[in-house]
Formats: structure tokens, sequence, C-alpha cells
């Protein structure tokens, strides 16, 4: 699938997700998170939103767009995020406050320019590289703490979490896997972020 | 307040320092840089006029951190004067691939010097090569030898980039260093391999040989030991393999001719 094809998709995909249902007149689907994350392989900062479901809200998944600074190369790159959290559990500190002591999931990251493919171009011979440059998949462990301020409840955000994750890329597990060279932070990075939990 | 501007100061910690992961193909480049203009400095200057040198040829060590270290420690102590590295230094062209590599090579004891292989180029690799490295073509002096190194995987290219590259062999023959008796070329795929330009095959092989005294081809890219004479001409292109298989090529550079070797480690 070409890229313009698949960003296009991406695009029906939310509007579609989003679009208010006429019968009832409200958002189908309307986001209760926002989230912002820096690092992570997914770019310096990220910033996008998503939804959290389940009995205890235990599930997330949200959408992310990031930016890559150009660094020492000659151009940046935007990226596109879809993340799956897990949290299965979460301490009341407070009236106000929990803590999330795990926090885990993963993520597929697409980086948003021509120079990478998903699928091998044409001109390779069959096989000749067999991945892909442009979709990484990644995996996390990390903790959060939440805030809920009773005062919050009439307006639009209802609470905020701060999140800290250690993750690692598909590219940097396999390099892991066959050498003794390697160590835990050549692979695993440190990132952070915050959610707002919408009304 | 106080714990929003605690938060944000670890965050700003974290991010200037090592811990974080941008993204693979980030082209933050942390350490040194520049690494062949660097080493050819130090190559040109130490070997001078001198006829007789010896260097190791390597190639092909993406993702085998452990035999490249390996190849590293076997290399020292065997009394080369420098060491090139064919190409292929990553296999995703990621940039924490090539500084990891880049960490492992810096531990030779001689300067060394790398071309850029065909998975140098993926992504946003052929941008991080540049920059730790310097130039996809390039050459240098040792002693009375001209090395000239090409960037040869034209399949990573299209036709608005030339692969190889004639313009700059042309500028360059016009411009032979003073000194220069002989010329050796390097290059990551050879002609008539997957990833050459192999319309120009023929015509690459007339027009190298225009450079004086032509000793010998070096190339990596297949993974195995070869020696062919491609074009039947008395030159013989030498291909290392894939550093997983733990051999490099000795050569020394006599007076008159050359001595190789193939060591395993």
């Amino acid at each position: 699938m070409s890229m313009r094809l698949w960003s296009f998709s991406v695009l029906v995909l939310i509007v579609s997700l989003l679009f208010p249902d006429t019968v009832h007149g409200q958002w189908k689907l309307k986001p209760s998170i926002g989230i912002l994350q820096v690092a992570g392989n997914m770019g310096l900062v990220s910033a996008g939103f998503g939804w959290d479901y389940g009995r205890k809200n235990q599930w997330e998944t949200t959408l992310l767009y990031g930016y890559i600074p150009k660094h020492e190369g000659k151009r940046g790159y935007a990226t596109f995020t879809l993340k799956q959290t897990y949290i299965p559990w979460s301490n009341h500190l407070n009236d106000n406050v929990t803590f999330e002591p795990l926090t885990c999931g993963m993520y597929l990251n697409s980086i948003l320019s021509r120079d990478f493919w998903v699928r091998e171009p044409d001109k390779y011979p069959k096989g000749y590289y067999g991945f892909s440059t442009k979709i990484r998949f990644n995996i996390f462990i990390g903790e959060s703490i939440s805030f809920y301020p009773t005062s919050a409840e009439e307006y639009v955000i209802k609470g905020g979490s701060l999140f800290w994750e250690f993750g690692a890329t598909d590219i940097y597990i396999i390099s892991k896997a066959t050498n003794r060279y390697l160590k835990f932070w050549d692979i695993f990075g440190l990132s952070f972020g915050l959610k707002l939990r919408f009304c | 307040m106080f714990r929003a501007a605690k938060f944000l100061f670890i965050l700003l910690l974290a991010v200037s320092c090592d811990a974080v992961d941008i993204h693979p193909y980030d082209c933050r480049i942390r350490g040194e840089r520049d690494i062949n203009a660097t080493n050819i400095g130090k190559i040109t200057e130490y070997l001078n006029c001198k006829k007789e040198f010896r260097f190791a040829f390597i190639s092909d060590t993406q993702r085998w951190y452990d035999e490249t270290e390996d190849a590293v420690k076997a290399i020292n102590g065997r009394g080369v004067d420098f060491v090139i590295h064919g190409g292929d230094l990553t296999d995703f062209g990621a940039t924490k691939e090539f500084l990891w590599q880049r960490d492992i090579l810096s531990r030779l004891d001689v300067p060394w010097i790398a071309l850029i292989g065909n998975h140098d180029c993926l992504g946003s690799g052929e941008q991080a090569f540049e920059a730790i490295f310097g130039e996809l073509n390039f050459s240098f002096k040792a002693g009375n030898v001209l090395f000239v190194c090409l960037n040869t995987n034209a399949l990573e290219y299209d036709y608005n980039t030339p692969v190889p590259d004639f313009s700059y062999m042309s500028e360059l023959l016009d411009n032979i260093p003073e000194g220069v008796e002989k010329t050796v070329f390097v290059m990551h795929a050879r002609p008539y391999a997957s990833g050459f330009n192999n319309n120009v095959a023929h015509i690459f092989d007339r027009y190298t040989r225009e450079f004086p005294g032509v000793q010998f081809y070096l190339f990596g890219h297949e993974h195995k030991m070869m020696e062919k004479d491609l074009f039947n001409t008395g030159l013989t292109y030498y291909g290392v393999s894939n550093i997983e298989k733990r051999k490099y090529y000795l050569f020394t550079i006599k007076e008159e001719g050359f001595e190789y070797e193939v060591v395993e480690f």
C-alpha cells in the first residue's frame, strides 16, 4: 500500500471513530485521554489522544504524532504511533492521588517519509533485506502517578497522570539476542509523559 | 507546582543524557565524528614516503558485535599500519548500530577507515554515515599508494545519484597526489554483484585502469572469501567474508608487488 493511501486509511478510521452518533447527538467514541510523551523511540516529543476502557479502565489505546529533530543528519522526520497500554493495578494513596506500580504494553511506530518502506521496493531481488525500515515494534514497562483534584470534576479535565517507561525497539532487541557485547542501557531507553484525563 | 518543576528538571536531565532513545533513525550522534578524515590524516602522515606497509581488510560486521570485538583483538598486535572496513557496519541503517560499531572499532590500536555498504544506506543510514565517517567517495595516500574508496551500492540510489561516481573518479584522476605510484580500489559491492550498476561494469573496469599502477581491488558484500580476475586483465578482485566467519585479509604492500594472507581468528 502506498504511503498516501495508508495515511488516508488511518485518517478515515480516526474520523469514523469520532464522528457524532446522529441518533443520540453525541460523539460515538469521544477520546478520554490526551497524551504527551518525550522520547521512547517515537520522536523527541509526541502528542496525541486515545481512550481508556475495560472494567477498571485498565486498558488504554492511544494515537500519537511525533517529531524527530534532524540532529546531526540532514532532515527531521515525523512519526505516527499506535500504542496499547495495560495498567493492571491502581493504588489509592489518598482521595486525590493514585499510584500505578506497573504499566506495560507495546506500540507500533511508523516514520512518515518516502525514504523508508514497509515492504521492500520492487527494485530489490526478492527477500534482499526481509524487514521493514518504516514500521518498528516496541515494548515497554513502567509506572505512573495520577492526580484527580476534587475541584476538577466540573471542568473538561478530571485529572492527569505522569508516567515513566523503559522501552526497547525490535531491532535493538534482535541485536541484543545474539551479542553479549550489548548491555541493558544499549537497548532500553527511558521515556516520560503526561496524560490528561477528560470528563 | 514544585512537583511539576522537579518532574520537568528530571525530564530535561534524562533527555540531555544518554538514557533516552528518541528514534532508531534519529541521527543523534554522541562521541567521535569525522572518523575517516581524522584517521586518513594519521595514515598519510605516518606512512609518508614508505614503500612497504601492511593493512588489514574486514567487512560486513553488521549485527555481529561479539565477532567484531574479537576481530579488533585479533588485529591489534599484528603489526598492521591501518585497517579498512569494506562497509555494512549496520544491518538496518539505524544510528545506534553505527555508534556501537564505531565504539568497538575505535579500540583498534591503529587508524581505521570505513566505506558505506548497502545496509548502511537504509533509512537515515546514509546521513548518519556521512556525519560519523564522512564522504561516501574518498581517497587517501598511504606511502606511495593511492587508496580509492568508492560507493558502489547503486541499487540503493536513483539515477539522480551517480553510483559509481565517474565524475569523482575523473576529478581524482586529474589531481593525483604527488608521490603516488600505485593504486588500490576499495568498494562494498564488486562489479557483477547484486547492487552494482552492472550496465557500467566494463566501463568501471576500463576507467579504474587509467589510474597509476593498479595493484588490486577489494570488496565485501557477498559474505564469503573470493578471489576473481573479473575482467581478465591480470588484476584480482579480493572479496572478504562477513566477520561472522571470523576471517580477515592481511595485505602487505611491497616495494615490488604485494603479499596477502587470510587470517582466521
